[in-house]
């Protein structure tokens, strides 16, 4: 029974390392998982900084909400800033991104 | 079986406040004997309900109660809606002082913030306080954390001295990298006190490249982690294992549309004190909603 908890650990430490090994194959590419904003009222450059910003903060840890209203992405984005350590200029960014 | 109700309550006000709460709700139902009846038992927990002051682009006060800032794990997973396991890490009570809490305050910010690097740091001091729903313990630590913005790599250490009873330490290490190439997910977190040390590995690979991320493959998740605790002087709140246990988990998560998602896993536990297997299988549904009417826009 030991050697079978041995291999379920060296299995699971296994698909770590293959995991690893898929990351460093990868050339980087743009997000995958990335919410597809909408462009109404606001330029495309501000909307692509906080699409990329919140590739790179918020998605560490989770996907985009779906369909956030203005009042809810500011309470979210201001909750996320405490966390995620994000500035003013993100904090706007971010805002622009999820509610556009 | 237990249904678990968790619900947020997050108010800006004006650019720099900000309070929030999170309560945890739920109802374990258990049957004590294999062939008994079924009993149940309500748990409510006041997970954190603190006020947030931004003083300054590096420095953010939070008073009240909050989530212990040891390693990774508690700040940012224990949401059920978040964690790609419903299980917490066995050396989850290491550094948090069990419950995962604490009463007093906190700083927290970006010390340093270059294209390059970021550069974080968290301290907090939590006071001894046995007022119902908010008991913590007396106890004082911080956290330091480096993130490389391009790469999406974090490793950050962490500290905690408890103030009262022994007087321990507590000291914690962690990584996290979600390479930009992939929808992949690696973290870890190695944690030492009196009581023990351990650490998890954890891997996590969304299909999403496969028809993008909402097509019927794409909303696939695969999660693989490892666990393994040696267990130190005997944990009278029986919160740690008395043994050395490892621990090998597979789960599969489905992310549905409107924020659907359904997770099983399994794990299988080796201990001297008898091997046993773990399944968990979760729908989680999160919403939002205004509480309040007010102003349409979202702008400060």
């Amino acid at each position: 029974m030991r050697r079978f908890g041995f291999c379920s650990l060296a299995l699971v430490i296994g698909w770590f390392l293959v995991c690893v090994l898929v990351a460093l194959a990868q050339k980087p590419s743009p997000s995958a998982d990335a919410k597809p904003a909408a462009s109404s009222g606001k330029t495309a450059l501000e909307i692509h900084d906080g699409e990329r910003l919140f590739h790179t903060h918020c998605g560490r840890c989770h996907n985009p909400p779906e369909d956030l209203s203005p009042r809810e992405a500011r309470a979210v984005v201001r909750q996320m800033k405490v966390r995620a350590n994000l500035s003013d200029k993100d904090e706007r960014a971010l805002l622009k991104f999820l509610a556009p | 079986m237990q249904p678990i109700l968790a619900p947020v309550f997050a108010a800006p006000v004006g650019n720099r406040w900000l309070f929030e709460s999170r309560v945890d709700l739920r109802e374990l139902i258990f049957q004590p004997a294999r062939s008994g009846p079924y009993q149940h038992q309500f748990f409510d927990t006041i997970e954190y309900a603190q006020v947030d002051y931004n003083a300054a682009p590096w420095l953010t006060i939070v008073a009240g109660r909050f989530l212990t800032p040891f390693n990774m794990y508690n700040e940012r997973f224990t949401a059920v809606w978040i964690r790609n396991l419903q299980d917490a890490p066995i050396i989850f009570p290491v550094g948090t002082r069990t419950n995962g809490y604490s009463d007093g305050f906190m700083a927290r910010g970006v010390l340093l913030s270059r294209k390059e690097y970021e550069l974080y740091y968290t301290a907090y001091f939590s006071t001894f306080t046995t007022i119902n729903k908010l008991e913590s313990g007396r106890s004082a630590g911080g956290r330091a954390a480096i993130f490389f913005p391009s790469t999406r790599l974090e490793l950050g250490v962490s500290y905690q001295r408890l103030l009262q009873d022994q007087r321990t330490n507590s000291v914690g290490a962690y990584l996290s990298w979600q390479p930009g190439s992939v929808p992949l997910a690696l973290r870890g977190e190695y944690a030492h006190s009196p009581l023990g040390q351990g650490y998890w590995i954890e891997g996590a690979y969304r299909f999403s490249r496969f028809r993008g991320p909402d097509s019927v493959l794409g909303r696939l998740q695969a999660v693989g982690r490892a666990q393994q605790f040696v267990h130190g002087t005997p944990d009278l709140t029986g919160a740690l294992p008395s043994t050395n246990v490892q621990r090998a988990e597979f789960g599969w998560n489905y992310y549905l549309p409107h924020e659907v998602r359904l997770n099983a896993s399994y794990g299988r536990e080796f201990s001297p004190a008898g091997d046993r297997n773990v399944w968990n299988f979760a729908v989680t549904y999160r919403f939002l909603f205004p509480m309040f009417p007010g102003r349409s826009q979202a702008q400060p």
